[in-house]
């Protein structure tokens, strides 16, 4: 059997642009790079080392090369993780491209990859209006539950939040915010403590904005915060408790 | 007395017939069940909008998911390789689109949310087998973790698209294995593609099996171990290949998920001794030599990890006798079931099994497949063991649902035999004119045609009412108390948003729904068996030590719990306190922390409350 140079060489530069898309591409290229990278590359050029020849169906071979290429994800994670080496973009590409090209080489060595029997497109053709259009079906459904989750999420968004947190640094200050929904809010903020003079102020906060202020309340004292809409519609309530209560 | 095997059935790679262009019907029919699933999305978007129908028009989808193919196998005799392939592929992605759909914004499903948490993990930390609270056993089955961490990292897609493309993968990945490996026992194109068409009628097949769990992904692995340990048993002349695919895929599900290990490697033991015993090849003994591997694998991963697997599995195993010592019918999550819901589950049940077992005879009979015989057989029993443990209630049905997983291909397989038997053209009778002849054949074929779909749709329905979602979940319709997917909506997804950005960090007490976000997208540290607190009338020592000794310092309290009662039967994920034990939370019962001067509300959002323990 004639070795050919073709198919490492074909792998190692599939792998570098795959690896550029990834690194530097726009999200789309880095989109479909990543995934060749996980689902396709490793595992086709480790199918292609084991040489089954003419033994697999090409279904067979396509779930063989998915299937294996997972495999050497997990395996090169494991790798890593055992040498403390911290899994990332970096380490995960390194991983993925050198198994991808050591494959390849071993292919090649074991004398070229001459099992691959190609799809003609005569027998590609005849399949090509269904499967798209049921392709094409597929991503509608898709594309309109996503529009119809995301309406009903937003549907059913809190119209305001109101929190008030300790800070643990310095206990004696509360971070006061109020997160508002899609209409923005409109009322007032009154400031109740368990004694002694409160405070109210008026908050008018746009849609989906974080208003936020940091007040000082001592750690022995009970603070009630207390937030309604001008329309009366909307009223939360939160408070702030001694500290010296805490871990008692 | 000797069995004799007959010979398999040659395998040939390429067959003569994989090449042949679809017919109108299958194009036609590969179109339709397409459709089924933007019919299923419609109903889901009207369901979302409170359109009346919706329900009516979600199982006009799911029967064009499952009729057209199932009609098309049934009818045509002859079924090109290509075509049978193609309306499988469709069917299983089709399938796994209405999943998609059912909740394609975010995942809601606790164990989902279970394995974000996960990745999102290992991508802070840059580690592996890094702690989980939420579910402490996954920490020690990186598989879906490092896959889809390497794909969110090399792709740049987030977390939950990228989820969606591992567990869509490998849920066709077990289709094309299912087809492959009953092509490979020497089944027709058209029997290994209804095998997949009535594996569709499994009770997870559409959801479970198809979540973003490490289930499935390990099953995945299992699929290609079994489908190249098949080969290896059918014999080949060169199984090398096959050798290192099937111990390659079998290790890679032991790392990935502990029961699915156990269950492979029963699986291939079974398969190397029948391919061994019964008149193997010598690629054979290359089974036992995966088998012998896959064991060994499993049982040093589950030595060295820390977790106690065996504790772990065995768990599940003692609840269910548990249920079955007890009384009531009741779903997984506790609830009870409707009768009529029941009697047609269990009718789909009995069928399967049925047609299951007049498959087998079929086969032994014929001959066909003799080797891996006691298998199926064993598959049978295995089945109607498990219907026993579903019917037992409490946790048994999720042990049944778990089991379905893999006794449902036995019954698949035998049904499948079955249906083609029923619907093969009988010869004539010999007082019969030509004309009259013919008639009366197409009208007998007809009817055939008719009562095996009739049957296969019995399982299908089956399927469909017994799996997941649960007959109340069927729609995506709003938020429902403690409801799994349901119950994570927008003001819990906000309050859960809240808890990330505060920089809090403890351990909580909360119903179900609320659990299941703040130990995963809110990166807290979840703990069960609250209930009493939430149920108590007022805020007593007695909670507040419970509190105490359970180290929780915050609640999660969202108002709608004392609206009603959860139609999944458990407001709070705590075994002391079971249904019926669980009824809607008495409003004072919630009020009583704002009352006290032993909490702090931290954090209002008009439905969900948190508070902090001032111990």
């Amino acid at each position: 059997m004639t070795k050919t140079w073709r198919f490492p060489a074909g792998t190692a530069v599939a792998v570098t642009l795959c690896g550029a898309g990834s690194l530097w591409g726009p999200s789309w290229l880095a989109a479909i790079a990543g995934i060749a990278l996980v689902c396709v590359l490793p595992g086709l050029a480790l199918l292609a080392a084991l040489r089954p020849e003419n033994a697999l169906t090409g279904a067979e071979r396509a779930m063989a090369t998915l299937g294996l290429s997972l495999v050497v994800v997990i395996a090169g994670s494991l790798v890593l993780a055992a040498f403390r080496v911290p899994l990332d973009r970096g380490s995960w590409l390194a991983a993925a491209a050198t198994a991808t090209v050591l494959f390849a080489l071993i292919a090649w060595a074991r004398g070229g990859r001459s099992d691959v029997s190609p799809v003609s497109r005569s027998s590609v053709r005849p399949w090509l209006v269904p499967s798209g259009l049921a392709v094409v079906l597929m991503i509608g459904a898709i594309v309109l539950s996503v529009g119809s989750d995301r309406a009903q999420l937003e549907r059913n968004q809190p119209a305001v939040a109101l929190s008030a947190i300790r800070s643990t640094a310095d206990p004696e200050q509360v971070t006061i915010s109020i997160i508002t929904g899609t209409a923005g809010f409109a009322g007032r903020l009154e400031l109740t403590p368990l004694s002694g003079a409160g405070s109210v102020q008026t908050v008018d906060v746009d849609p989906e904005k974080t208003w936020r202020t940091t007040i000082t309340v001592s750690e022995n004292t009970s603070l009630q915060i207390d937030l309604a809409s001008a329309s009366g519609d909307e009223h939360r309530t939160v408070n702030v408790r001694p500290i010296a209560t805490k871990g008692g | 007395m000797t069995a004799t095997i007959p010979e398999a059935r040659p395998f040939t790679a390429t067959p003569p017939d994989g090449t042949q262009p679809p017919g109108g019907a299958t194009s036609t029919t590969v179109v339709l069940t397409a459709l089924g699933a933007l019919v299923v999305a419609v109903a889901y978007a009207m369901a979302r909008s409170g359109v009346q129908l919706a329900l009516v028009v979600y199982w006009t989808g799911q029967c064009l998911l499952f009729l057209p193919p199932l009609v098309l196998l049934l009818a045509r005799r002859v079924m090109p390789a290509a075509s049978g392939l193609t309306l499988v592929l469709t069917q299983a992605l089709a399938v796994y689109v209405v999943k998609v759909a059912y909740s394609p914004v975010q995942l809601r499903f606790p164990d989902e949310l279970q394995h974000w948490r996960s990745v999102d993990t290992l991508l802070s930390t840059g580690k592996l087998f890094e702690a989980n609270p939420a579910l402490p056993v996954s920490a020690d089955f990186p598989g879906l973790a490092s896959v889809t961490g390497a794909l969110v990292s090399l792709s740049g897609l987030p977390i939950t698209a990228a989820s969606l493309i591992i567990a869509g993968v490998s849920h066709i990945l077990v289709v094309v294995a299912l087809f492959e490996a009953a092509r490979r026992l020497g089944g027709s194109v058209r029997l290994a593609a209804l095998v997949c068409v009535l594996y569709s009628t499994e009770l997870h097949y559409a959801f479970f099996d198809a979540m973003f769990v490490y289930q499935t992904l390990a099953v995945a692995f299992s699929a290609i171990a079994i489908w190249a340990a098949l080969s290896l048993g059918q014999g080949l002349a060169r199984p090398a290949p096959f050798t290192t695919i099937a111990l390659l895929s079998s290790v890679a599900a032991v790392v990935t998920h502990h029961l699915t290990s156990v269950f492979l490697a029963v699986g291939l033991t079974l398969v190397a001794v029948l391919a061994i015993t019964r008149g193997g090849s010598r690629s054979s003994r290359h089974v036992a030599v995966v088998a012998a591997v896959t064991v060994a694998a499993a049982i040093t991963w589950a030595a060295t990890v820390p977790v106690d697997i065996v504790s772990y599995a065995w768990s599940p195993v003692t609840q269910t006798w548990n249920d079955l010592t007890s009384s009531g019918l009741a779903t997984s999550s506790g609830a009870r079931q409707a009768p009529w819901i029941t009697a047609v589950v269990g009718l789909g049940f009995l069928v399967s099994v049925g047609l299951g077992v007049v498959g087998w005879l079929r086969l032994r009979r014929t001959g066909r497949a003799a080797r891996w015989l006691p298998a199926l057989a064993l598959g049978l029993v295995l089945y109607v063991g498990a219907i026993g443990i579903r019917f037992a209630g409490g946790i048994g049905q999720e042990a049944f649902g778990r089991a379905q997983t893999w006794v449902a291909i036995a019954t698949s397989a035998g049904a499948a035999v079955a249906l083609l038997e029923l619907v093969r053209p009988r010869p004539a009778a010999f007082d019969e004119t030509p004309t009259a002849r013919h008639r009366h054949r197409r009208s007998r074929h007809s009817w055939r045609i008719l009562l095996a779909a009739g049957l296969a749709t019995s399982m299908f329905v089956a399927g469909r009412l017994g799996g997941w979602p649960a007959v109340w979940g069927t729609l995506p319709s709003g938020f429902q108390v403690s409801a799994f997917e349901l119950s994570v909506d927008a003001p819990v997804l906000a309050a859960a948003d809240w808890v990330r950005g505060s920089g809090i960090s403890g351990r909580w007490y909360g119903d179900r729904g609320g659990l299941s976000v703040v130990g995963t997208t809110a990166l807290q540290d979840p703990v069960r068996n609250g209930a009493d607190v939430f149920y108590a009338p007022t805020v007593s020592e007695r909670a507040l030590a419970q509190m105490r000794k359970a180290a929780v310092t915050y609640l999660w309290v969202d108002s709608r719990i004392a609206d009603g009662s959860s139609p999944s039967g458990l407001i709070f994920n705590d075994p002391s306190l079971v249904y019926p034990g669980q009824g809607a939370v008495p409003a004072a019962s919630l009020t009583k922390f704002a009352q006290s001067d032993r909490f702090a509300r931290l954090y209002d959002n008009g439905v969900i409350a948190l508070y902090e323990v001032a111990q």
